[in-house]
């Protein structure tokens, strides 16, 4: 499982969602959060020269720049291409899921949900990370 | 040279459709975005007019006819006006007058009285069981509150003097418009959120309302999904808002209204599709 130290990076557009991710978070026992209120606002702080954040846990559906694009800019560039990213959705529709594993994402969490669902995505995505 | 796109008003209860001068090829294409919307409506007839249509080749005939039998499935109507004499010519060798079901006239097509639909008539429950489902799961499983939906019902406005605040979410597609919205009262959101967020407030503010947006995304993203897998319909995705202290306003479009009780009081999806 993740180190409960590393940061985490939660986007969304809707602050309730994003403390609702935090608090499921918190539960599993991290600590370190970072927040974005859109995929613009989230890769700027990704890209930052001193950036730490080790998971990015993102909402798809926002205005500006979506989850999809935050997405496809962290896959397409070298110092952040192998972050692990898991997407926020609402819709469990097979051709978005499709979409997003086209664009790279390493797991997807479908609102609503619970802290267990999110910790076994994380485990899901530990695994697969560190089995390659 | 006719708009490419269908004209549709709701008349008397029915959706009245007319039918653009395109070429067949056009109308085809435009039968094919429309009548997956068409059948979310709350209305029970449809009445589709012929008056600007001079032939339809069989692609269009094997779409409206795919439509009359899905309006069938659910227990809906629809009667056709103003069809040229050519065209009847054609509908009747294809054997095929009675599928079209040619009325007089429109009024003639609505001289059935179990078949108008008015406010305050029962709604098809199959095309919004995705939604009391969607509330239900959500609220259970994010906030830890079991809701018992009522009975849905139809009115002629929107919201209620007694509403504190609303999410509500906005579609919007070629022939189709419409707007969900999730409404709570003060007590009933504040005892929402505190379950939700294990945080008391005693006003809602702009940060606290996003929770409402939030529990209506949720709700729309799993109806969307039932929706456009067994219904065939293309809802998009959608950026739900929050209405704080909404004011009731009339709506010339039946409002659906689904009621939920809970612990924390009660709460009210309202749909309305024009």
């Amino acid at each position: 499982m993740f180190d409960p130290n590393t940061p985490v990076l939660v986007v969304d557009d809707m602050k309730t969602m994003r403390k609702l991710v935090i608090r499921a978070c918190t539960q599993l026992g991290f600590t370190n959060f970072t927040e974005a209120g859109d995929g613009a606002e989230a890769w700027s702080l990704l890209s930052a020269s001193d950036s730490k954040i080790g998971l990015v846990i993102s909402d798809w559906n926002m205005p500006n720049a979506t989850g999809l694009d935050l997405l496809k800019r962290v896959r397409s560039n070298q110092k952040t291409s192998a972050l692990p990213f898991l997407l926020l959705t609402a819709e469990s529709e097979a051709s978005q899921v499709q979409t997003a594993v086209a664009a790279g994402v390493d797991s997807y969490i479908v609102k609503p949900f619970t802290a267990e669902a999110i910790e076994t995505k994380l485990k899901q995505v530990y695994a697969k990370k560190h089995a390659a | 040279m006719g708009t490419k796109k269908i004209d549709t008003s709701i008349q008397d209860g029915a959706n009245l459709i007319v039918l653009p001068n395109v070429s067949e090829k056009d109308l085809f294409e435009l039968l094919e975005t429309s009548i997956k919307q068409w059948l979310i409506l709350p209305e029970k007839v449809h009445a589709f007019d012929f008056a600007n249509v001079s032939m339809l080749d069989q692609a269009c005939i094997t779409q409206l006819l795919g439509f009359q039998k899905s309006l069938k499935k659910v227990e809906k109507s629809h009667f056709s006006l103003n069809i040229n004499p050519n065209l009847t010519k054609l509908l009747k060798e294809k054997g095929l007058l009675t599928a079209f079901n040619i009325k007089k006239s429109f009024e003639d097509g609505l001289n059935r009285p179990s078949e108008k639909a008015a406010p305050g008539q029962k709604v098809d429950a199959r095309l919004l069981k995705p939604f009391i489902d969607g509330a239900a799961n959500a609220f259970q499983v994010q906030v830890g509150i079991t809701l018992k939906s009522g009975t849905p019902s139809s009115k002629t406005h929107i919201f209620e003097e007694s509403d504190a605040i609303a999410g509500q979410v906005e579609i919007s597609l070629p022939n189709f418009k419409g707007q969900i919205s999730l409404c709570f009262s003060k007590e009933g959101f504040i005892g929402v959120y505190e379950a939700l967020l294990g945080e008391k407030i005693t006003q809602i503010d702009e940060e606290s309302a996003d929770a409402a947006s939030e529990l209506l995304n949720m709700i729309y993203g799993h109806a969307k999904t039932i929706l456009n897998k067994d219904f065939g319909m293309v809802l998009e995705p959608a950026l739900p808002k929050a209405i704080i202290n909404p004011k009731p306003l009339k709506s010339t479009h039946p409002v659906i209204v689904i009621p939920f009780d809970s612990d924390q009081g009660k709460l009210r999806i309202e749909i309305v599709i024009y």
